[in-house]
């Protein structure tokens, strides 16, 4: 365990993206965990009214400046960053656990099963996932809640193709024939041979959606369909400072800076654990 | 008799396209094999022949067209898998490839002990003994596949097909994927197990030479037919059928090149008319271009040489 | 006379994370124009990576040129500019490959390919030729090497071709640029034995209708015995035994040489039983001190474990790596 985890450090730190994208998650997994207590304004978080500082630029006191009513951004971006997350975490968790056991069935049974799976599949495929989203919330009623589930929902397909092609390469290995001739059930030969051996692919997925859900978020949030106000979200922050631009520029480039952060910051590593987890950089 | 099959046949269907018509392709047209508790059947033919497709049917991994398989007396050609399950335990197979055939994911010790946990046996202790079996050492127990050398692997995959004592083994180009240094010490180990256990091979090669050496009997394959069959010294060493002597003549000996045969195998999606041979052989006549292809009759399915 | 190819001390490595594999140990080669000459050895003895560094094919990184020299008509390649290089490519040295498949685009017919390839060969000598004349010398090139029908051939496919007529293309390919030396590198080791010996067989008459020297690349020491005149074998990055091939097959000087032919099962004599070599390929970032096949070997001394043995001639036209080996 020693070497590979070495290993995996090794064919990372060739490439300087990884290393970015790793600084990056980390330093944001890092404010979401730590938040509530380094931020210097910890009743900002709630909401309430500072008109008194309203509209502050950076400063000492407040190194992103102050918001339209007056409270303190940089704290509501760390704050911010949790709820990023967490949405983002929880909604590529929820999608993987709904389209891989759906895909690895449809490429192990393969016959009807596999046909009635992949058209409903391809019929979510076939709207674009933001548009269906934005749709969602609207019969479901904006809130945050709503729009996690209504990504979810545009978001569980894609894991279903991409298992569903795994599971069709591993079920021609010679391995899984010599399963068979060992007497394997087919739930053995999936839960056994094929699952672990279709993870690589779906981590690196898994990582890369982190970002885009992070992003998906912001975006309704955005449109006022996701956090509302005063619950410090990045996408609803920036639909706010939107109005304030230019003059007070601060406002809405800290949000949006990090959501650039932390969507790049995942996709890098989804990258690097590309790398990594590709079996055949394993020789070294 | 330990495996008798009879008019084994898989033919294919291939779906109609917008560019082609559907078509109907023999891997395996009418195969009969028998081999005795303890024998060694060698089956040797270009690629493309059918007899890897012939492993698999026999093994019940791929559904037959027609015909019906007899193991240990017992009719199997139309057992449900899960009948099928305990079966697998006396007839094992072993892959060309020891890279595909084994988890990149699972240690020795986890590959050796799987069809032991799967048939409900307690695999302690057994697993080191059977690696002992096929000459490794109990150092390898914790080893992954991407460690092991590409014999060691191979020797792995025999140790997960002893583990539950077969009493047939079909070997599918066991050691076409080796270096000859190694290749013969994979043989001698094979030929050694044979021995002590009992075991009865079905050998598929391309190696003529290799099934010399390992088997008894042979049989040769050519566009899904045995074209000739019998003792291996009678058909290697007196070939009747003009295919198996193109085959011998072929080879490259050490010393002398060999003698070159015109054409290549066919297309099984448009076999020709007549012997499925004929474009292709020097002493063809009118019936063997248009006639029905010959039956195996006396050992070699040839109108001429019968 | 100079030498067409002259390897001197090639050392090759390839770094990774588990440490450097010295790959090629020191190799010293020549060859003559018009010399056949078979490299025999199992896998990983570095075979293919010396085929490749003629052409300098050897992706880099991992590989890496530790020293040595190759020179190729007098040249040194691995000084050469990319253009030179290019020239070079195709041109002087054409090499064919195992799996003639992967080597075809599939999605280009046959004579999209061969013009191509003949065109760029062209642009590479500064000629220009219109396409229906390099067409014209497609169909030339596919007759030589045996191919007849060729208007039909040329507007095909690759999937619509038989294993042993993408090798012939390709060997059709490789001789567009009027090549001195030809590198196969296990050239019918994907193919059907019948076919392989129609492969060998054409190998073997363009060698000597368009006096080709030939470098053959096998596994197989009945494929290299079949088409070269002159062998040498190749163990763990090393040069062990270079000789005639007649000579090596009757009396093979170095006992890893000795070991490959005893192992080797021969059809014709199914009463010697063939014998493996005990133990396997050492690993090449860790290779054993002085000779690299001490460990396998029944003849090894002390002097074996502490000098690596040099390529010396134990027999007028013969050269052996082996503190033991007797004239």
């Amino acid at each position: 365990m020693g070497r590979k985890f070495r290993l995996a450090l090794w064919l990372l730190s060739r490439s300087f993206a990884s290393m970015l994208g790793i600084a990056l998650v980390v330093s944001i997994v890092t404010l979401a965990l730590i938040g509530p207590w380094i931020v210097p304004y910890p009743d900002h978080v709630a909401g309430g009214i500072d008109l008194a500082n309203k509209l502050q630029p950076p400063s000492a006191a407040h190194w992103f400046g102050t918001d339209e009513v007056g409270l303190d951004i940089l704290t509501r971006v760390i704050i911010g960053a949790r709820v990023s997350l967490l949405v983002g975490v929880a909604i590529t968790l929820s999608a993987a656990a709904i389209g891989v056991p759906l895909g690895i069935l449809a490429g192990l049974l393969g016959g009807p099963v596999r046909e009635a799976i992949m058209r409903l599949t391809d019929l979510f495929l076939s709207v674009p996932g933001l548009v269906l989203a934005i749709a969602l919330v609207a019969a479901l009623g904006a809130g945050i809640v709503n729009a996690m589930i209504a990504l979810i929902l545009v978001w569980w397909p894609g894991y279903v193709r991409l298992a569903e092609s795994k599971a069709l390469s591993i079920r021609s290995e010679p391995y899984i024939e010599a399963a068979r001739v060992a007497g394997a059930s087919t739930a053995r030969i999936l839960w056994r041979h094929v699952l672990p051996n279709s993870l690589s692919p779906l981590i690196v997925k898994m990582s890369m959606d982190i970002g885009q859900a992070i992003l998906a978020v912001a975006s309704l949030g955005f449109l006022g369909l996701g956090a509302r106000p005063p619950t410090p979200e990045w996408g609803a922050m920036i639909s706010i400072a939107r109005g304030y631009l230019p003059e007070w520029w601060w406002y809405a480039i800290f949000p949006g800076a990090f959501i650039y952060a932390a969507v790049l910051g995942f996709n890098l590593l989804g990258d690097g654990l590309r790398d990594i987890l590709d079996p055949k950089s394993n020789r070294g | 008799m330990l495996l008798h099959a009879t008019g084994l046949e898989k033919t294919y269907a291939t779906r109609a396209t917008a560019f082609r018509r559907a078509s109907r392709v023999a891997a395996v047209a009418g195969v009969d094999i028998s081999l005795a508790e303890g024998g060694a059947l060698g089956l040797v033919g270009e690629s493309g022949c059918g007899k890897s497709t012939l492993a698999r049917l026999l093994l019940r991994l791929i559904p037959l067209s027609a015909g019906r398989i007899l193991f240990e007396g017992r009719d199997i050609t139309a057992l449900p898998e899960a009948a099928l399950r305990p079966l697998r335990a006396r007839m094992q197979l072993i892959h060309q490839n020891p890279s595909a055939a084994l988890d990149p994911r699972l240690s020795v010790a986890e590959v050796v002990a799987e069809p032991l946990r799967i048939h409900g046996h307690d695999p302690r202790g057994r697993v080191a003994s059977l690696l002992a079996e096929v000459g490794l050492p109990g150092d390898f127990l914790h080893r992954y596949p991407h460690e092991l050398s590409g014999g060691q692997k191979q020797r792995v995959c025999i140790a997960r097909a002893l583990a539950l004592a077969p009493r047939l083994l079909i070997l599918d180009e066991p050691t076409s994927a080796l270096d000859v240094s190694v290749q013969a010490q994979v043989l001698e180990l094979l030929a050694g197990l044979r021995a002590q256990r009992g075991l009865a091979f079905l050998f598929i090669s391309h190696n003529l030479a290799v099934v010399r050496q390992v088997c008894e009997q042979v049989a040769v394959m050519y566009l899904g037919r045995v074209v000739e069959q019998g003792p291996v010294d009678a058909v290697l060493g007196n070939p009747r059928h003009p295919y198996t002597q193109a085959l011998l003549a072929s080879v490259p000996r050490l010393g002398a090149a060999g003698v070159v045969v015109v054409g290549e195998a066919p297309n099984p999606a448009a076999p020709p008319p007549g012997c499925p041979f004929h474009p292709r052989c020097a002493t063809a006549q009118e019936a063997c271009r248009n006639g029905p292809p010959p039956a195996l009759r006396n050992g070699v399915a040839c109108h001429l040489a019968q | 006379m100079t030498p067409l190819l002259a390897i001197q001390d090639y050392r090759l490595a390839f770094d990774g994370f588990d440490g450097t594999a010295h790959v090629l140990d020191g190799i010293d080669l020549q060859l003559r124009a018009g010399d056949t000459l078979g490299v025999v050895g199992e896998s990983g003895c570095g075979k293919s990576v010396l085929a490749r560094s003629l052409l300098r094919l050897n992706p880099s990184p991992p590989a890496r040129v530790v020293s040595g020299q190759i020179r190729f008509e007098a040249e040194d390649v691995l000084a050469m500019p990319p253009a030179r290089l290019r020239a070079l490519r195709g041109r002087r040295i054409a090499m064919i490959f195992q799996d003639p498949a992967s080597h075809l685009n599939p999605l280009l017919s046959i004579g999209t390919q061969m013009e191509d390839a003949i065109r760029g060969q062209d642009s590479a000598t500064g000629r220009s030729r219109p396409r229906h004349a390099a067409r014209a010398h497609a169909a030339a090139l596919l007759s030589a090497v045996g191919l007849g029908d060729a208007p039909r051939l040329l507007a095909s496919h690759p999937h619509q071709l038989s294993g042993g007529m993408r090798q012939r293309v390709l060997i059709a390919m490789a001789l567009a640029g009027d090549p001195a030396l030809l590198v196969a590198d296990e050239p019918t080791t994907a193919l059907d034995v019948t076919v392989q010996a129609q492969v060998l067989a054409l190998i073997a008459e363009l060698v000597r209708a368009r006096g080709l020297t030939l470098m053959l690349i096998s596994h197989d020491l009945g494929v290299i015995a079949a088409a070269c005149a002159r062998t040498v074998v190749m163990y763990a990055g090393n040069i062990v035994e270079d000789a005639p091939t007649a000579a090596l097959l009757a009396r093979p000087l170095h006992p890893y040489t000795k070991g490959l032919l005893a192992a080797v099962p021969e059809l014709d004599r199914p009463d010697i039983r063939p014998r493996g070599i005990p133990g396997g390929i050492p690993s090449l970032r860790a290779p054993p001190p002085g000779c690299r096949f001490h460990p396998r070997c029944d003849r090894a001394t002390a002097l074996c474990a502490a000098e690596k043995p040099a390529l010396r001639e134990a027999i007028p036209g013969r050269t052996v790596a082996c503190h033991h080996a007797e004239a």
